[in-house]
């Protein structure tokens, strides 16, 4: 009961700086659009290797290189004012995939055009990368659909005037049937079959950097989860300096006086922020459903598992808030407050993922094993398996789990250390 | 009627230094009792560590018969404490502040709003309650942290120094707050200050406390009568032991002593040092008589005097006469 009395005083106490309640939402989004938008441009930027031709360079691996529709699709994507392309074997354009020295790679199958002169549905397959530029994956995908309708459509008239021909071949009284209204019919017939079973599908995977997982996140949305572990353990210097008010005007001596416990007393101080940590979350989560898409920076959603999502949006709060106990128990001024929570929160918030993307990091060995020591990697890698990876709850228990012990150590330091006196 | 307070040789260090030196004394109920002292000299100290603020680093102390360590929860629940900062949420109201206060203590709805009313009426803040705080006086703050530590009707009020910065007005409403709960609901209290006219004024008893040590304790009428009828201080060129024999068994004076030899206050400054005298310190059993009689020896031997410093019989004489500092130093 003091546990919410103590958070209901200390939200009225917040809240009546609203302007400081403001810059606990406004900046998440300004930071927000600032990221969205660079990773995006990054993203957008693929790299031009031949000067004078503007298109962008795509990879294809080409495992039908002698077949005359294979051929033909090559021509077509060269022919196309967006990409020219780069043949690679198929081993060299996974791993320059998850190098992320390519964003995506088109593969063109085996016994493609065989299979399309016999009417046998073939797929060509688009590989990107988890954080590949949503709008240039679009334009390929629209592209390479381009090309497949047209060769479908193409194909498969073509075989409906074989088939009649052959009919005529085999029924020399059949003169009516070649009237023009019967081979409009047939032509309209093969026309809507190209549309509605195209012999040419297009499918688009995007493999996990990290193992087989489907991961599919474009990079200007991939920000929002970073940017909402960024400031949720931002907070965790609120409890902090929450915490060092309390001290500074004496009340927390009034409050020691009082029948509250050291825990009752702690658990009050991070409650209120917690609660305001998840609205927080719940702001940038929300800004990052519905105004990024309007601003073409990607799409969105909490994935397959709004209950595993919300589980993780808990348990980062409570991550932060119990780093936040910690750092008032071991800070001793304002200042320390702040160097600490620097130290602690963006150097640890870059390391876990939050400002720059995990596979980055992952890529630096060193880098790699330090950021599995901050608290903002495992809460990172919930928001990703979840919302990216679409994830439930059972699957992301490893991440709680850890999130959870990261809350539990913070937590005791806290209060082991905390100047009651 | 047992003492609602016991205090038995409570001590408490930081590191090096001893902050409280073994500090024992008892408050009985509805007793209004003082800890008088300079700052710095352990008041604050000995009142956190009643109050469940500090461990005590040994010593033990009972309220209201429970131990303030074995049964913490229950000390606190009969315990109110005004700190010395306006411990309060400038940013909200008074109301607020005092609801939020009850509430920790257990107090809800209909009980919760007749005490903040209650103790707003004590404080005389009925008017402004539910104002901001940050925008009050800083008289009205004060009664504010007061009415804080009232609104769940402790049985023993703690008030370390609570007319720190307070206008005249506000202090005289203060004390009349003080007097009010002591009187009207025999509310048990224990008021610090180093104004010892405060203490004058509102306590039964009186515990003079300096370097973390009680150096007396008594009523206030007893400690004064320690001085008789006041203290002379005499800086003269010239002392010895006859003539302080002699100033000794003057008509109206009690005692006399050689306290030190000064140097006319120049030393502090670094200036070369002035002619060497020595500080006579004569307790009167009628100052005014004394003094004339102590002159007249004086003339008699041809002594000049270089400094006079008569002490009336107060606390704050009995303060100098027990450590020879001044409670303000």
């Amino acid at each position: 009961m003091n546990i919410w009395n103590l958070t209901k005083k200390d939200l009225a106490v917040i809240l009546k700086d609203r302007g400081a309640v403001m810059w606990i939402f406004i900046l998440p989004v300004v930071f927000l659009l600032i990221f969205a938008g660079l990773a995006s441009f990054q993203g957008g930027s693929s790299s031009n290797d031949d000067a004078g031709d503007t298109r962008s360079p795509l990879t294809v691996v080409n495992n039908d290189p002698a077949g005359a529709m294979s051929q033909r699709f090559m021509e077509d994507l060269n022919n196309s004012e967006s990409f020219r392309t780069v043949l690679f074997d198929e081993q060299s354009a996974e791993q320059s995939l998850k190098k992320l020295k390519i964003s995506r790679y088109v593969i063109v199958p085996a016994g493609f055009s065989a299979n399309l002169e016999q009417g046998i549905p073939v797929n060509i397959q688009i590989i990107t990368h988890p954080n590949a530029n949503l709008q240039a994956t679009q334009t390929l995908l629209q592209v390479v659909n381009g090309i497949a309708k047209d060769i479908s459509l193409q194909l498969q008239l073509l075989d409906g005037i074989r088939q009649m021909g052959e009919m005529q071949a085999g029924d020399p009284n059949a003169e009516q049937t070649f009237q023009a209204d019967k081979i409009a019919a047939q032509a309209k017939s093969q026309f809507d079959q190209s549309r509605i079973t195209p012999l040419i599908a297009v499918d688009q995977q995007v493999p996990s950097v990290e193992g087989g997982t489907k991961f599919s996140l474009d990079l200007g949305a991939s920000t929002v989860p970073g940017m909402a572990v960024l400031f949720v353990f931002l907070a965790a210097a609120s409890v902090a300096k929450n915490i060092y008010e309390e001290r500074k005007i004496g009340s927390l001596r009034r409050l020691l006086s009082a029948p509250l416990t050291r825990s009752e007393l702690l658990l009050g101080k991070m409650l209120p922020i917690w609660l305001l940590t998840l609205v927080q979350i719940a702001v940038i989560f929300a800004f990052g459903a519905l105004i990024l898409p309007l601003l073409g920076l990607g799409t969105l959603g909490v994935g397959k598992s709004p209950l595993a999502w919300a589980l993780a949006s808990m348990m980062i709060a409570l991550c932060s808030t119990s780093l936040g106990i910690m750092i008032a128990s071991l800070a001793k001024s304002e200042g320390q407050i702040s160097g600490l929570s620097n130290a602690l929160l963006w150097v640890a918030g870059f390391l876990g993922g939050a400002l720059v993307p995990t596979f980055l990091i992952q890529q630096i060995p060193t880098l790699n094993v330090l950021s599995r020591l901050v608290p903002q990697s495992w809460a990172t890698q919930a928001y990703y398996d979840v919302i990216a990876r679409r994830m439930g709850v059972v699957e992301i228990l490893p991440s709680l789990g850890m999130l959870l012990v990261f809350s539990a150590v913070f937590f005791f330091i806290g209060i082991r250390r905390f100047r009651f006196e | 009627m047992p003492p609602i307070l016991e205090v038995n040789n409570l001590v408490k260090k930081f590191a090096e230094r001893t902050a409280v030196n073994g500090v024992s004394f008892t408050v009985d109920e509805g007793e209004v009792f003082g800890l008088l002292g300079p700052n710095g000299a352990g008041k604050t100290t000995t009142i956190s560590m009643l109050t469940g603020v500090l461990v005590p680093t040994s010593g033990t102390a009972k309220i209201g018969g429970f131990d303030i360590l074995q049964d913490s929860l229950k000390v606190k629940n009969m315990i109110g404490l005004v700190p010395q900062d306006l411990a309060l949420y400038p940013t909200l109201s008074a109301r607020a502040n005092l609801n939020f206060f009850g509430s920790i203590y257990g107090l809800k709805g209909k009980e919760l709003k007749e005490r903040v009313d209650d103790v707003l009426r004590i404080v005389a803040l009925t008017d402004r309650a539910n104002q901001v705080i940050e925008k009050y006086s800083g008289g009205m703050k004060r009664r504010v942290n007061i009415a804080a530590g009232l609104v769940h009707q402790p049985r023993l009020l703690f008030l370390d120094e609570p007319t720190v910065g307070v206008d005249p007005q506000s202090r005289n409403q203060i004390f009349e707050s003080v007097l009010q709960l002591n009187r009207q609901r025999s509310m048990s209290i224990i008021y610090t200050s180093h104004y010892m006219e405060e203490v004058e004024l509102l306590c039964n008893r009186v515990a003079i406390i300096d370097e973390g040590r009680i150096i007396a304790m008594d009523t206030i009428k007893n400690l004064v009568a320690m001085l008789g009828g006041g203290i002379i201080q005499i800086g003269l060129k010239q002392a010895d032991d006859e003539l302080i024999s002699q100033l000794g068994k003057l008509p109206a004076v009690k005692n006399a002593f050689l306290v030190q030899a000064a140097q006319d206050g120049k030393e502090k400054t670094g200036e070369e040092p002035a002619v060497e005298s020595k500080l006579v310190k004569i307790e009167a059993l009628n100052s005014q008589q004394a003094i004339v009689n102590v002159f007249g020896l004086l003339n008699e031997r041809d002594i000049p005097i270089t400094s006079l410093d008569i002490l009336e019989p107060n606390l704050e004489s009995v303060f100098l006469h027990l450590t020879g500092k001044k409670l303000r130093e």
